[in-house]
């Protein structure tokens, strides 16, 4: 489990350094482009390479989200559970989330083909749609990876009523 | 059960999943999609769940939301809060009450650069607590003083909340942003005002520093306030006058705050790659939170449920105004125990067609929620900016914090109300920027 653990958690601070490269990117694009047209005229296709970075630096963001319990949650009831109540809780909720975002990934990946049928394209410059989809989609599956290795945690926790060391 | 029920029935499942601690991105996600799946059919739930997500992380609008994140981050970590507060400290430290008056004016000018109180809270406690603690301030009140006085980071442009309350709604994120900064201004000076009177009526919490001489004040105005106001120039100024859309405003700010670090050789290497790394967890976050949001109100819209309400609001009979405060006191509420963030984008679907049927200007209400929303951060039991001083303080009681954040929490009632008598001191620079264009 442990080694499972570290390279669930490798993964996800990787890709989400290929995001932060994208991040940097956006802003080069975005600076250059806007002295570019003040003398003279705007970069060709800014806008499109911006929102297909935004998949990247978001897509590949998510699974260090959830590694580093950076979402949003109200604690303040649960808190008050005795430990064991809270691993059951966290188990069950943890279940709910693992299963609709596991749908939601494979999704991802049937409107990414979709998409490449269709031979869909950004308009200026035309570069395909889809690789960045099936890449937020591959973003989505580090995520569920990450909330299963959360879920496995609770469930040990919740049987052994105390963290592993 | 007809789509309205179903609507209904939404929101108690909605908050029982909240409490049991499933983050709130999850949360509207899975309701949104069981719901929308019923009404509808599994298929289209998945379809528009996939497409909602694809959308909202590649989209040119929203981009601008990792960009003033990222921007926060760079300031936050090459410490031009110090300058800021050096600037202030010499202008204001030798009142009665100064140093915590210092403070939020302070936190006033770090808002401008960036978007987030708790990376005002943060940043401004380990620059302002030192200095409070060597002239004796009482704890709890300059620790209350910077929780409360973080809020200010939202108010002034910047503002990652005016952007999600902005896309949310589809009003515009440039008019939002001039709406923040009167308001901004006035409750900074209800704050220090607040500070001085506690420090008159009370000599012992925050005793007045030394004095220092006119010319001293001067020049450090001048280093240290004129990279910030460097940057608020270009980003707001450039936002203001139309030079750029939102998006370019944050890429560009992004990178004048970046200069201006690596100018004055204050961000390191370890710095910028922190400042990147908290900036992508934390726009995945916001972003996800956005996606999920947009996927619940998709969900909220077949329902009817947001059109019901407003049209009970219009039936209800009292006046507009009534209803507005009573909105607003289910805001703050609901932020006792919700993060502001996720609260705006799970709330604005319902009171946001009530605000406009009953008249009430959206950019306005837009000011007046978001500091409805910033009282959240300063009450308990969830009162994050609280947290995050306590943090960086140490060895304080959160308790003695909540005590004393009370004087400022009068102080934003206040300020809500003279928004609501005097709508003019939000929409001025509005309406002003509206005629320009």
């Amino acid at each position: 489990m442990i080694f499972f653990e570290r390279i669930i958690e490798n993964i996800s601070r990787r890709i989400s350094q290929l995001g932060q490269v994208a991040l940097v990117l956006v802003m080069l694009l975005i600076v250059t482009n806007v002295i570019l047209r003040l003398p003279w005229r705007p970069l060709p296709g800014t806008v499109e390479m911006v929102e297909l970075l935004g998949a990247i630096l978001l897509g590949l963001g998510i699974a260090y989200c959830q590694q580093k319990k950076s979402h949003i949650f109200v604690s303040v009831l649960v808190d008050r559970f005795p430990l064991r109540v809270q691993a059951l809780v966290d188990a069950v909720t943890g279940l709910l989330a693992l299963f609709f975002t596991s749908l939601v990934a494979r999704q991802l990946f049937i409107y990414g083909t979709r998409m490449l049928e269709r031979g869909y394209t950004t308009g200026h410059l035309n570069i395909p749609v889809y690789p960045f989809i099936y890449l937020v989609g591959v973003g989505f599956i580090i995520l569920v990876l990450v909330l299963l290795k959360d879920l496995i945690n609770t469930v040990i926790l919740f049987t052994k009523g105390k963290e592993q060391t | 059960m007809t789509s309205l029920q179903v609507g209904l029935l939404s929101i108690p499942v909605l908050f029982i999943l909240l409490f049991l601690r499933l983050p709130v991105a999850f949360v509207m996600l899975v309701v949104g999609m069981s719901g929308f799946a019923y009404l509808n059919s599994p298929e289209s739930a998945l379809s528009i769940t996939a497409q909602t997500i694809y959308s909202n992380f590649a989209n040119y609008s929203l981009i601008v939301v990792p960009l003033f994140v990222w921007m926060g981050f760079i300031a936050f970590y090459s410490g031009l809060s110090s300058k800021i507060y050096d600037a202030t400290y010499k202008l204001m430290g030798s009142l009665p009450g100064g140093l915590a008056m210092a403070t939020i004016g302070a936190c006033t000018a770090f808002g401008a650069i960036c978007g987030s109180t708790t990376a005002t809270a943060a940043t401004m406690s380990a620059v302002a607590l030192p200095e409070m603690k060597r002239y004796n301030y009482d704890r709890s009140f300059s620790t209350a003083s910077i929780a409360a006085a973080a809020i200010l980071g939202v108010m002034i442009p910047p503002s990652v909340i005016f952007i999600l309350y902005g896309v949310a709604t589809g009003e515009s994120i440039r008019l939002l942003f001039l709406a923040g900064i009167i308001p901004g201004i006035l409750l900074m000076s209800l704050f220090m005002l607040t500070a001085c009177l506690k420090s008159i009526r009370d000599p012992a919490l925050g005793p007045p520093g030394p004095s220092i001489p006119l010319a001293d004040k001067l020049k450090a105005l001048f280093s240290g306030g004129m990279e910030v106001i460097f940057i608020f120039l270009v980003v707001i100024g450039g936002l203001f006058a139309g030079w750029f859309t939102p998006t370019e405003a944050g890429g560009v700010g992004a990178f004048a705050t970046l200069v201006v670090s690596l100018a004055r050789g204050s961000l390191s290497w370890k710095g910028f790659s922190n400042s990147l790394s908290d900036a992508i967890r934390l726009s995945a976050m916001i972003m996800f939170l956005s996606a999920a949001a947009f996927v619940y109100s998709r969900f909220l819209a077949i329902t009817g449920l947001p059109s019901a309400v407003a049209t009970l609001a219009v039936e209800i009979p009292f006046p507009p105004v009534v209803v507005i405060i009573s909105v607003l006191a289910v805001y703050f509420v609901l932020g006792l125990f919700i993060d502001g963030l996720a609260l705006i984008l799970m709330t604005t679907p319902i009171f946001y067609p009530v605000a406009t049927t009953l008249g009430f200007d959206p950019i306005w209400f837009g000011v007046i929620v978001v500091l409805a929303l910033g009282m959240g951060v300063i009450t308990p039991p969830v009162g994050a900016n609280v947290y995050v001083v306590a943090g960086v303080a140490g060895g304080i009681n959160v308790m003695d914090i909540f005590k004393g954040v009370w004087p400022y929490l009068f102080a934003i009632f206040l300020c809500i109300a003279i928004l609501i008598v005097f709508p003019e001191i939000a929409l001025f620079l509005p309406e002003l920027a509206k005629k320009n264009l």
